[in-house]
């Protein structure tokens, strides 16, 4: 069974008043157990709007959100509940610390969940090696932390709900590319091990290529296109067109494509793009 | 051609020491000629912002002297005139405007400076003019994109009329467009107003289109070269943790492979040609 | 995102109330809060009624928002003008035990109603016909000669426009923790007060970090900018009155006149 399921979710922001935007259009999509699902699109085509719909922060206007199969807005179900199965880790989460150690501020979420001190202890342990920072990190001042373990502790934060999937909103921005790869390696890690679905919410195209399985492009709140990562990069005029960057070797490949070479543009890794080309010299050569 | 910016053994250290390393800026000898593009690379810590802080006096040097247009910066008296001659662009937008009118905010500068109220004006819809912004001259911020904020903030420095702007990861918390927008607006202004830019920058391909790239890793200068020289030095970008640009490792590959490709590549379209020179041969 | 702030009650519009310099607006605004106060008989307390009608329709401000503007303010105006009624002494005209109604009483009851209505709806249309930059950039310059006395009146407009600008920035911030820390369990609408202010805890400081940190970040900013608070300073939009605002003022000086010699030639009854 899909842990979140969307069935015609359409949603408008300020109904009734002048500034009324419709932000989602019909939107149906299901995320199964172990997905590592990508949702991409430029700012403002509803990425942010979607999550929210995940684990209740927003209520649809018409359409159905179900999680393990029961629609979470169906009266007597609490809400809360949901969003500790439903992991939401936003923009920037370090923005949201405010105990002064780390384990405080990673405790936060299972003690709101009720859990019992002995619990929450080995749940903040367990979350804290996920994301790559060992227990000498637990009674230390977050404040004092560089902004890349900063990041990381935000998100061992929603880790310790031991959530069934992990939904991220550009958790990689603004940071350094050694802190930027450390963070994917870990979540591509965390989800290997514990089996926990991912879902990726990037405009880095480059990100999204090298980890994710499927993607999921929106634009103007409507889904766009859809399926395996290969698949929907292969498109990549068309990802262009919805004013989306791709990566350099893709355009490379598309650069040859549009000189008349029959060159596959679905690359997603350096490995492909290299096999890709030399096959096109093998092609030429003959 | 002359140094605008100038750093001789510039060291520099917090007073309040808490790190163990002895030096932030280690023995920092540079310079930076008029009209220059220069992008500085290196990982988070590295020292390039506390670096760009001394190039317009936000910090001064614990040792050593940085010299702008000829004028020591350790000389308050001169503060203001290296303020006006080196303008400083940050990474959050939303930080650096004052005003709830963008027009006003560009103006903030040339009333600082206690300019005569028509000569601001003239200024402000210049500046504006020069970023592509002259349209939402009387929006507010809050409402516009990360881009548009950041070009904003761009102009409101160049309302002062500096003759060198340092930007420090401008583009760091924008979405791709914002980006792209951005980073015409600082080739323009390069291009078309022979104004100096140093860039500092995690982005490879933003750094691909400057002039000359510095390499930074703990406080010292590792590489100051060509961007061309700089992307195959691919041992030492995977040594300081930066990113490799995916064009040079692509083209090491196929060298690798006996394909015959020529050194110093790292735009996609002069990729394309190398690429298709080589299959035509 | 959610959110669309407008601080303040400002309608953009183009009426000649909207027209007027910001300063006059603030200078004929206390002239209102005097002629309100010296309207004491009933001839003039009419004449402020009239006044204030014409007032409404030439800002255009449809009369139902200035008048729901009001409402709020209404326990307290029935609140006073009751208080007057059993209170002001004089001939009786009704009795019940220790409870007395006078004549005198009656009327300063109903002149308190129709000059406090007359207050708060007159002071509204400052707000509803000028923004708030507008504002304060009036009162900087209004309050410029106080320089000369070392009172800081750019420094002061300095920090009112930086407040108007985070404002909207800090509410949207406050939004996004609020839902981070729901996403991570947090409930807000549950328990006694006191609980319920210290499930704000986990919002409010991060908020007051993040404010902090931009705060810092600005400084730099504003220093690269070349800012040395209000000495030298000078502005690009230099407020200049027009022949409309001389008008108003005439105007004005006219009904203040008029209400004097209404005081004067029908006098209060009682």
């Amino acid at each position: 069974m899909a842990i979140i399921e969307l069935k015609n979710v359409n949603f408008r922001y300020g109904s009734g008043t002048p500034f009324e935007k419709q932000a989602l259009h019909d939107i149906s999509l299901s995320i199964e157990p172990g997905d590592f699902l990508g949702i991409i699109g430029h700012t403002g085509s509803g990425k942010s709007t979607l999550i929210r719909h995940f684990n209740g922060l927003l209520r649809p206007d018409s359409g159905q959100v179900l999680v393990n199969g029961d629609d979470i807005w169906t009266a007597s179900k609490d809400i809360r509940s949901i969003r500790f199965q439903i992991g939401l880790v936003f923009q920037y989460p370090e923005t949201q610390i405010f105990e002064d150690t780390v384990a405080q501020d990673i405790a936060y979420g299972p003690r709101n969940m009720g859990l019992d001190e002995k619990e929450v202890e080995l749940r903040v342990h367990e979350a804290l090696q996920f994301v790559g920072l060992n227990d000498s990190y637990l009674e230390r001042n977050p404040f004092r932390l560089s902004g890349g373990e900063l990041r990381r502790v935000a998100i061992a934060g929603v880790i310790a709900m031991r959530p069934q999937v992990l939904i991220l909103d550009e958790p990689t921005a603004g940071l350094d590319p050694e802190g930027r790869n450390k963070i994917l390696n870990e979540l591509e890690q965390f989800r290997r091990e514990s089996g926990t679905a991912i879902v990726l919410v990037s405009h880095s195209m480059e990100d999204i290529a090298e980890h994710v399985r499927n993607v999921l492009v929106l634009d103007h709140g409507k889904i766009a296109l859809d399926g395996t990562t290969s698949a929907v990069f292969s498109q990549a005029e068309k990802l262009v067109q919805l004013g989306l960057d791709i990566p350099q070797i893709t355009k490379v490949l598309l650069g040859l494509k549009a000189k008349g070479y029959a060159v596959d543009t679905g690359a997603l890794t350096l490995d492909q793009a290299e096999r890709a080309l030399l096959r096109l010299f093998e092609k030429e050569r003959r | 051609m002359s140094a605008l910016i100038e750093t001789k053994n510039l060291h520099f250290q917090y007073l309040h020491n808490d790190s163990q390393e002895s030096w932030i800026l280690n023995r920092i000898n540079l310079s930076i000629q008029k009209g220059e593009f220069v992008a500085i690379l290196g990982p988070n810590g590295c020292g390039k912002s506390t670096l760009a802080k001394h190039f317009n006096a936000l910090l001064v040097p614990s040792d050593g002297e940085v010299l702008v247009d000829g004028l020591d910066t350790q000389n308050d008296q001169n503060r203001f005139d290296i303020r006006q001659t080196v303008g400083m662009v940050f990474q959050n937008p939303d930080n650096q405007l004052i005003s709830t009118i963008v027009e006003e905010d560009v103006a903030f500068a040339p009333e600082n400076l206690g300019m005569d109220p028509l000569e601001i004006r003239s200024r402000v819809e210049w500046a504006l003019k020069a970023v592509d912004m002259l349209d939402y001259k009387r929006h507010t911020p809050f409402k516009l994109s990360g881009g548009q904020k950041q070009r904003v903030a761009i102009a409101g420095i160049l309302a002062m009329r500096p003759q060198c702007i340092v930007l420090d990861e401008p583009t760091s918390m924008l979405d791709p467009k914002g980006r792209a927008d951005v980073m015409r607006t600082i080739r323009r202004l390069n291009h078309e107003f022979g104004l100096t830019i140093v860039l500092i920058t995690h982005h490879m391909e933003e750094a691909a289109q400057a002039k000359r790239v510095i390499v930074m890793d703990r406080g010292k200068i590792e590489l100051d070269d060509s961007p061309e020289n700089v992307f195959y030095q691919i041992d030492l970008l995977k040594r300081l943790k930066l990113d490799v640009p995916q064009i040079s490792e692509l083209v090491v590959r196929l060298r690798r492979r006996g394909i015959h490709l020529p050194d110093q590549i790292t735009q996609v379209d002069q990729c394309v040609d190398a690429l298709v020179a080589a299959l035509e041969e | 995102m959610t959110r669309d702030i407008t601080i303040g009650q400002f309608l953009p519009g183009h009426s000649i109330m909207h027209r007027l310099d910001p300063r006059t607006k603030i200078v004929l605004t206390f002239f209102f809060i005097i002629q309100v106060f010296i309207s004491r008989s009933a001839a003039s307390l009419c004449f402020l009624i009239v006044l204030l009608g014409f007032l409404i329709a030439s800002s255009q401000v449809p009369a139902g928002k200035v008048l729901k503007g009001v409402r709020p303010m209404i326990p307290v105006i029935v609140f006073t003008a009751l208080l007057n009624i059993f209170y002001v002494s004089g001939e009786p005209v009704f009795t019940f035990f220790f409870l007395q109604i006078t004549k005198q009483g009656l009327f300063t009851g109903f002149t308190l109603l129709v000059r406090l209505t007359a207050l708060i709806a007159g002071c509204s249309l400052i707000t509803y016909t000028t923004s708030l930059n507008a504002l304060a950039a009036g009162l900087e310059q209004l309050l410029a000669p106080l320089r000369r006395i070392h009172f800081p009146v750019s420094e002061l407009s300095m920090t009112i426009s930086i407040t108007l600008r985070f404002l909207p920035t800090l509410a949207e911030e406050f939004d996004r923790i609020i839902d981070a820390q729901k996403a991570r369990g947090a409930e807000f609408n549950s328990g006694n007060p006191i609980k319920k202010i210290k499930s704000y805890f986990p919002v409010l400081l991060p908020l007051f970090m993040s404010a902090f940190r931009r705060a810092f970040e600005l400084t730099n900013a504003i220093e690269c900018r070349c800012y040395q608070g209000g000495k030298g300073r000078t502005k690009m939009n230099v407020l200049k009155l027009a022949p409309r605002d001389f008008c108003a003022i005439a105007f004005f000086v006219i009904t203040f006149f008029l209400t004097i010699a209404f005081n004067y030639y029908f006098p209060a009854p009682y």
